[in-house]
């Protein structure tokens, strides 16, 4: 018997650059794009380490060249919204969706130690909601009130909830009755698949809340995308809702984005 | 067809019937487990082909031994061809009661081919004097121990290294022992690889180790090939995961077979009467066409990396 497969897969959390630690599987954008194509993975979002662990604000840059020549790759800006005034002022970033740019935020609150949901962040946060634009969180990053209080803040902010495994006892799969509140009270939020690698976890949140809240993600180069490709191909779900989580929740997302 | 290619086409593991070392029947109080029944659980087996899901019960080493290994009995009840069985020791439970405990489930059942421990989650070494008699029990009744095998992290208390877990593997030659999880963190992964190099009697199973962050190719240039065992967890996760990082891994189709079955197979048949029985015909390694390479390093079998990052 033939498993329906999704015709196109869109990777909502990849990662480029070098690490601090034992290095992961790879570093380089070519690198990345090679696995892609080696997985027929079509589109990634992607951010870069140097956003992550050293400055936001050079990493983002450096990722702004690294994926130039690249359209299949859509940059996932790290930002720092704080009363510092460090993250660009709203004018550049409205400037790059005039421009015609489409990208997404993601927010480090633990490894940036800035407060999620200050006057200030939530300024920006406001502002991010009316352009649309998707911002990614790991729960690793951000404690649960904190993120509580954001998405009930921000109704109409696109939170895209994640997990960066560094703590295998922490991992979103183990986490169903925190995020299951929020599947419930927000219809904004979603979550990305990589860690969601829980006994029928697909299954039952979109038998729950629709395949429309899961958003595919391979976590690159940390995690293999064998592992979140073969949880959704084979999972018990009709071909619809699989292409929905593989490809089309995202590409919607990222095409509402807009001044 | 490659492994690979049928994966990705749809066809799943159609010419081979996987063998899931470490799995589990029951629940987990600490997070929702969305329906674990055994209906699911063999739905799960089905979807990816998995012939024989070797369970342990996770109440038996939670807080109730009898009535958690009685729902190992009853999975085995539930679809005969599909489960075996461990039985779960805890080492603060009367040395009497343990051994009761191993006879009266070797004879309700000749699906019981061994003995689960979980020394993390029972806060006890398992090299301590407390699982010294149950090492004995393995010996004496079913040479075959799973055991809960994690460096670091998240288990400060170092009750199940995989050095610690070693130590047992050399003090009991006679008994085949499968470093569960592959010592789960990456620092783990690299000490089970080299262990299971030098003791013949060691064995590393893959589920939950996707914490490591080690893809697969690059656990094989350090672990051999002959001592990885497929393992899924479920239904504490899901057997996609597991399936998918060997399925779609790049490594040569007769590595993924020795992982995904045959070294299971191989131990099943070594170790208990099931298996004696069951894969009597031949042994495992030549019905499917494979030699044997068991404490050789994983690279020396051949050039069959087609890592891109390498
Ligand atoms: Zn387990």
């Amino acid at each position: 018997m033939k498993t329906a497969t999704p015709k196109q897969w869109f990777d909502a959390c990849a990662m480029i650059g070098g690490w601090h630690r034992t290095p992961p599987q790879f570093s380089t954008t070519a690198q990345l794009l090679g696995h892609m194509e080696r997985f027929r993975i079509a589109r990634a979002l992607v951010f870069h380490s140097i956003a992550w662990m050293y400055d936001f604000r050079q990493g983002n840059a450096v990722l702004d060249d690294e994926i130039a020549a690249h359209p299949q790759l859509v940059p996932c800006y790290a930002v720092v919204p704080s009363a510092t005034g460090e993250t660009p002022e709203l004018e550049h970033w409205d400037g790059l969706l005039r421009g015609g740019r489409r990208f997404a935020f993601r927010l480090f609150p633990r490894s940036h130690e800035f407060m999620p949901c200050s006057p200030g962040a939530n300024r920006f946060h406001e502002f991010a909601a009316h352009r649309r634009i998707p911002v990614l969180v790991d729960i690793d990053e951000i404690s649960w009130d904190d993120l509580w209080t954001l998405c009930r803040t921000h109704s109409l902010l696109r939170v895209i909830i994640g997990n960066s495994g560094t703590n295998a006892l922490y991992g979103l799969f183990r986490q169903l009755r925190r995020l299951y509140e929020f599947l419930e009270l927000f219809p904004q939020v979603r979550i990305e698949t990589s860690l969601l690698c829980g006994f029928r976890n697909l299954e039952a949140i979109c038998e729950r809340f629709g395949a429309g809240r899961l958003i595919f993600g391979s976590r690159m180069p940390f995690w293999e995308p064998g592992s979140s490709i073969m949880r959704l191909q084979y999972t018990d779900l009709d071909p619809r809702e699989k292409q929905l989580i593989a490809h089309d929740n995202l590409a919607a997302l990222l095409d509402e984005v807009g001044p | 067809m490659s492994i690979r290619d049928a994966l990705a086409a749809g066809l799943g593991f159609r010419d081979l019937a996987l063998i899931d070392a470490h799995a589990h029947v029951g629940r987990w109080g600490s997070f929702y487990m969305a329906d674990p029944s055994l209906i699911q659980l063999v739905r799960e087996l089905d979807r990816f082909n998995i012939e024989l899901c070797c369970v342990t019960s996770l109440l038996a080493f939670s807080v109730d031994m009898p009535r958690g290994n009685d729902e190992v009995l009853e999975a085995i009840r539930f679809a005969p061809d599909r489960f075996l069985g461990y039985v779960s020791l805890v080492p603060h439970q009367p040395l009497a009661d343990c051994r009761r405990e191993v006879q009266r489930m070797l004879d309700a059942s000749d699906r019981i081919i061994g003995l689960k421990f979980h020394p993390m989650w029972n806060n006890y070494p398992i090299n301590g004097d407390l699982y010294q008699p149950l090492w004995e029990l393995a010996a004496e009744f079913c040479p075959l121990v799973l055991v809960h095998c994690w460096l670091g992290g998240e288990e400060p208390e170092a009750n199940n290294t995989p050095d610690k877990v070693a130590q047992m593997a050399a003090r009991y030659p006679g008994v085949t022992v499968i470093m569960g999880h592959s010592g789960g963190s990456r620092a783990g992964q690299l000490q089970c690889a080299e262990l299971c190099r030098r003791r013949p009697n060691l064995y590393m199973d893959l589920c939950g180790s996707e914490f490591g962050n080690l893809w697969i190719e690059r656990l094989l240039e350090h672990a051999p090939a002959d001592k990885v065992l497929f393992a899924t967890d479920i239904p504490f996760l899901g057997a996609g995961s597991p399936a998918g990082r060997v399925g779609y891994a790049a490594i040569d189709d007769a590595i993924k077979r020795k992982i995904l079955r045959v070294n299971m197979e191989r131990i099943l048949a070594t170790c208990t009467r099931w298996g004696r029985d069951r894969f009597r015909s031949s042994t495992p390694l030549t019905r499917h066409g494979l030699t044997s390479t068991a404490n050789q390093p994983a690279l020396q079998m051949g050039t069959h990396h087609d890592n891109p990052d390498q």
